[in-house]
């Protein structure tokens, strides 16, 4: 523990004068790496030393850019202070050039793919970024399809991802702030907004609470989310991702924050309204009528998804009054063969539905499809023509399955309510629905992001954000006047 | 953005006093005649005679209205709490107990988030009352006989009147609701709710309407009401009330004992810290409930609830804010 500690404060350390030590410090707090590469070198008559990782740079850039000019240079300095200050003030090696005075510093550089030149009596450093290490191209989205929109998704690299949206957005307004966080990963994470359109407290206290993070590794969005939404337990998210840099881009245009995070092909956006996960960039690609058909058959679809199973088993348990005579025959036509209760017959579909849908997520492709075969189409009519399940029954469950896939952002949560609902349902009947639901409601109600509700602009109201929610009115009429997320903060009259 | 950019967000307030309204009107045993109807809306009168000096009144509360307003809360909470117990058990709903620990379980839920989260809730769920009511008028109108308006009426105006005044109580409540609100903003609301009042008239004739003859009906004549005036021939609308409905009142009966507590902690350790005691006591209470008298008994049970929820924020000390109102 003692040995750690001290490397941890060796590491903090500043650079010394004397090459050898600095370097020998270099090959302790990297004990037995194989990747680190000191080249020792002599340039301009100063004994020298060109440090990098192996595998994160490009060979023919470092030769071409650095290697080349620097063996070139001629013998006519007496300092490594003015070896460097030369390197640095009339040779261009590198649009990225930066000034290492610490060892920490150093390791960053190092090892996100700059190559590093220590020279003898220099007690800083300078690091070129001369990055080549392999990194997945630009792709289509994998999870947010769309027709009309553009093609291409995040990747896993941040300047990449950085770059895509300042391809959309070429107004010097734009920020784009990178910050360090990760006490062993040292994760690079990039704040984007625009300063004209973002409230200045909501960027304050999204970079301290980033900076405060006790976190050692970032390695995906949800690294972060605990940090950055309420300490209050909920089941819904108040930061939203997303892979696509055009929905980014919107999003920022409304006032609001991005992270980008290196390694991560996903965007956190802060804050998410509940209602923006029922709508798609093609929402505003495709005419305003057709669009707010298809918004209204998503809310449709989210209701059935969540409350279709746990009303069924409810009205078919507890209340079969509200049912029309034929309709209750028919049902209960089919439930006299099925061996098992409704209650449990409804369950079992429902978590078997749940197995099948993970086994075929986490396979190779290429056997997951069978297994939906399998499991859908084998397994659903072995247990129907057996009698084991009766056929409404399936029809309902296969329903609101379907109408689950409409909100793919809000699969967790319909999967957690519709089977607490369906509990509720066949425990409590309609009236455990409705103490359930009104407990969901208020959850949903209490959940915020840095003073921003979820549920609005519904509650609290706000008429021009109101009016993409009900319905998408066209552009000649949205360009009138962009909202930002400001309109819909938290009332500073709302009761705390 | 100051309040009269944004008079929108006056809607909360207005959603739970209409709300709480509303569930005390669903519960009620009174018969929907005509005679009921102009009963409600001469109530409607009274009330608004009650409320404009309350609403002019710009200086804070004294002290003794503030009790005033807490014994209201609770006798507000106790009567909901009541009232929605003799529905489920005239709905024969299954596992009233086990309804009713959930219920009050959800209600202590309510009472440990932030308040403004009772505001947002009550305005979606009018949302969805209002909406069905519209659906519900409209239905019932094309489904009833103007002839059964006429049916002799079990009961007096004054009766009617008293009953319907009755169920205006958590419109007192009103002058807490404002807040700092600008005078505007109150004149507004004060409007709003008077303008909502009549609707109540509208579905009680809408009630004799269509279910004059039944008087003698026991339990819910709003459910009666709904399951007169069906939506279709497959399947009737009551299941949306019967949803609706506890929703609808574990709401207002939270908001009432958040009239009642006036003082509420910002912020508790964690849900379940919070919830296990509150609900350790709301289980062996209901057992008492199960008793036949839930008025008292429920008196009983929501003093218990609300004297454990200050102790055990006091075993954890947290900021506490003092409610503006």
């Amino acid at each position: 523990m003692d040995s750690q500690a001290h490397l941890h404060c060796m590491e903090n350390d500043p650079l010394g004068r004397d090459l050898q030590v600095n370097l020998d410090r270099i090959r302790i707090l990297e004990k037995d790496s194989s990747d680190l590469l000191i080249n020792p070198v002599t340039v301009g008559g100063i004994a020298c030393a060109l440090v990098s990782c192996e595998g994160m740079l490009a060979t023919s850039i470092i030769t071409e850019l650095i290697l080349r000019p620097l063996t070139t240079l001629p013998a006519q300095f007496t300092e490594g202070s003015a070896l460097l200050e030369h390197l640095q003030t009339y040779r261009l090696l590198s649009t990225d050039r930066i000034r290492i005075t610490d060892y920490a510093m150093l390791f960053r550089t190092v090892n996100s793919g700059f190559a590093v030149l220590l020279a003898e009596g220099a007690d800083f450093a300078y690091a070129f970024g001369v990055q080549g290490y392999d990194r997945r191209s630009v792709s289509e989205p994998t999870g947010e399809l769309n027709l009309y929109g553009a093609k291409d998704a995040f990747t896993e690299t941040i300047r990449s991802n950085m770059s895509l949206i300042r391809r959309r957005m070429k107004s010097p307004l734009l920020t784009q702030q990178l910050i360090v966080c990760g006490s062993i990963s040292r994760t690079d994470l990039c704040l984007c907004y625009l300063r004209d359109r973002v409230p200045p407290a909501l960027v304050a206290e999204i970079r301290t609470k980033l900076e405060q993070m006790p976190v050692e590794t970032i390695l995906a969005t949800g690294y972060l989310r605990p940090f950055l939404e309420q300490k209050r337990p909920s089941l819904f998210h108040s930061a939203g991702t997303s892979e696509r840099p055009d929905v980014v881009c919107a999003k920022l245009l409304e006032g609001r924050v991005a992270v980008l995070i290196d390694g991560v092909p996903y965007a956190l956006v802060i804050p998410q309204l509940f209602c923006e996960v029922f709508q798609t960039i093609d929402d505003y690609n495709c005419k305003p009528v057709y669009a707010v058909l298809i918004r209204w058959l998503k809310y449709l679809a989210f209701v059935l998804a969540v409350l279709l199973p746990g009303c069924y088993l409810a009205v078919a348990l507890w209340h079969p009054y509200l049912l029309h005579s034929t309709l209750l025959q028919l049902l209960a036509q089919s439930e006299q063969n099925a061996p098992f209760s409704l209650a449990a017959e409804l369950l079992g579909v429902l978590l078997m539905y749940e197995i099948i849908r993970e086994a075929g997520l986490r396979l190779p492709r290429a056997v997951s499809g069978a297994v939906s075969i399998v499991g859908g189409l084998i397994i659903g009519d072995a247990a129907v023509s057996s009698g084991l399940i009766s056929t409404p029954l399936l029809t309902i469950a296969a329903i609101s399955v379907t109408a689950g896939f409409v909100a793919p952002e809000l699969h967790q949560q319909i999967t957690v309510l519709r089977l607490l609902f369906v509990a509720a349902g066949g425990l409590l009947g309609l009236t455990g629905i409705g103490i359930l639901g009104i407990g969901v409601l208020y959850q949903l109600c209490a959940t915020e992001a840095f003073g921003f509700p979820i549920t609005a602009p519904v509650v609290p109201f706000s008429r021009r954000v109101f009016r993409d929610v009900l319905g998408r009115r066209n552009f000649r009429r949205m360009a009138q006047g962009n909202f930002t997320v400001e309109e819909v903060q938290m009332h500073p009259h709302e009761p705390r | 953005m100051n309040p009269v950019e944004r008079p929108q967000t006056g809607i909360q307030p207005w959603a739970i006093l209409i709300l709480c309204r509303c569930v005390l009107f669903f519960c009620g045993k009174t018969p929907l005649t005509a005679v009921y109807a102009l009963g409600t809306l001469l109530s409607m009168a009274a009330v608004g005679i009650l409320l404009v000096p309350l609403l002019l009144c710009t200086r804070k509360l004294l002290l003794p209205c503030h009790l005033l307003y807490r014994f209201a809360g609770i006798y507000t909470a106790a009567l909901l709490l009541s009232e929605l117990y003799d529905l489920l058990s005239a709905q024969q709903s299954p596992n009233p107990s086990a309804v009713f620990v959930l219920m009050l379980l959800a209600v202590c839920y309510g009472l440990i988030l932030p308040r403004r989260t009772t505001g947002r809730a009550a305005a979606l769920l009018m949302l969805l009352t209002a909406a069905a009511m519209l659906v519900l008028l409209c239905s019932s109108i094309s489904h009833g006989d103007p002839l059964l308006l006429y049916t002799p009426a079990p009961h007096t105006l004054a009766q009617c009147f008293w009953q319907a005044m009755e169920q205006n109580l958590p419109l007192v409540f009103l002058p807490l609701c404002m807040g700092s609100y600008p005078a505007a903003l109150r004149r507004t609301w004060l409007l709003r709710i008077l303008g909502s009042l009549p609707v109540f008239s509208l579905l009680i004739a809408a009630g004799a309407w269509c279910c004059g003859r039944l008087t003698q009906w026991e339990g819910s004549p709003f459910l009666l009401l709904i399951a007169q005036t069906q939506g279709n021939s497959a399947i009737r609308t009551d299941g949306f009330w019967a949803v609706l409905i506890p929703a609808a009142g574990v709401t207002a009966i939270v908001f009432c004992l958040q009239v009642a507590i006036g003082r509420t902690p910002e912020y508790l350790p964690s849900f379940g810290e919070t919830l296990l005691p509150v609900g350790i006591t709301a289980a062996i209470a209901i057992l008492f409930i199960m008793e036949n008298h839930p008025l008292w008994v429920s008196f009983v049970l929501l003093i218990l609830c609300l004297g454990l929820l200050p102790l055990w924020a006091r075993l954890h000390p947290q900021k506490e804010v003092r409610n503006e109102a």
